[in-house]
């Protein structure tokens, strides 16, 4: 999805005809924990930033396994996001909970073990699949 | 003539006097439907004019050809009553006139329609918990089940 989801935004979510959703799944413990209350941090204070959050991550990937919640905080910084109110986020059991449900719904209710994997309406695609075949796939949903 | 009314006016009898005052009576009565005939006349003397009006092709024509819009300030009221047609031309290109500045005045759903669409890529909102990206009507939704890591 890295580097497709350029694509996507380009010709379909811009055109108004696909909209994306990202649902978290927590294969690397604290690590993704983190990463991923992160991104709902920056949600909270504004649905778009949950966007920038993501994308932010997704560049700096290298450094999410040794990141910690100064690491979170100072990206919300950069970002343009009220500090403290992130910071008190990421400490709120209430993300965590929310974060942890939705790597659940994948696992047991979409009974998605492999990684990416995509929900397109009602199909899902499990593994990387290149932009044809996403293009392919929206087809196929519109009709 | 002039030697009745005389007679009429020195007349010191009341019998004399009734007469004299039913003479003027009966003249201004004279004057007054004189003046109302005239005034009728006025307004009824075109229509011998208007008689054509079974055929008003014929007083258009006539019209056109002979004087066009200058006859129109000239006999107004015959035109009207000879060419009905003609006197409602000018009406409807008054209401048209009118109606121009309607159009103008109407940009608001042009603008409307002119705006730009909006930026799907920069819009985002929540659904059922998650933080969508893109126009929430869209016809497809895909859902990118992944981790940050």
């Amino acid at each position: 999805m890295l580097r497709v989801e350029p694509l996507l935004i380009e010709n379909y979510v811009a055109a108004g005809t696909v909209n994306l959703r990202f649902n978290h799944v927590l294969d690397h413990g604290g690590a993704s924990e983190r990463a991923s209350a992160a991104s709902e941090c920056a949600g909270q204070q504004d649905p778009y930033s949950f966007w920038t959050m993501h994308n932010h991550l997704f560049a700096n990937i290298s450094s999410l396994f040794s990141a910690n919640v100064d690491t979170y905080v100072g990206y919300a910084d950069s970002l343009g996001l009220d500090t403290e109110a992130f910071g008190s986020c990421m400490a709120d059991p209430a993300v965590l909970d929310k974060i942890r449900a939705q790597h659940a719904y994948r696992t047991n209710e979409l009974n998605i073990r492999r990684r990416p994997a995509f929900l397109i309406n009602d199909s899902i695609y499990q593994g990387g699949l290149p932009f044809d075949a996403f293009e392919r796939a929206i087809a196929e949903a519109m009709n | 003539m002039d030697d009745f009314l005389p007679e009429r006016q020195t007349s010191g009898k009341p019998g004399t006097q009734v007469s004299v005052w039913r003479a003027k009576f009966a003249f201004l009565l004279a004057v007054l439907l004189c003046t109302a005939l005239i005034a009728v006349g006025c307004g009824t003397v075109p229509a011998p004019v208007a008689e054509p009006e079974d055929d008003p092709a014929v007083p258009e024509a006539a019209a056109a050809e002979q004087e066009g819009e200058a006859a129109a300030d000239r006999e107004p009221a015959a035109e009207e009553a000879a060419v009905p047609a003609e006197s409602s031309e000018p009406a409807e290109a008054a209401e048209v006139a009118e109606a121009d500045p309607e159009p103008a005045s109407e940009p608001a759903p042009d603008e409307v329609v002119a705006e730009d669409p909006p930026d799907w890529t920069t819009h985002a909102f929540v659904d059922g918990g998650y933080y969508v990206l893109g126009n929430p009507e869209a016809e497809v939704s895909i859902l990118d089940a992944g981790d940050f890591l």
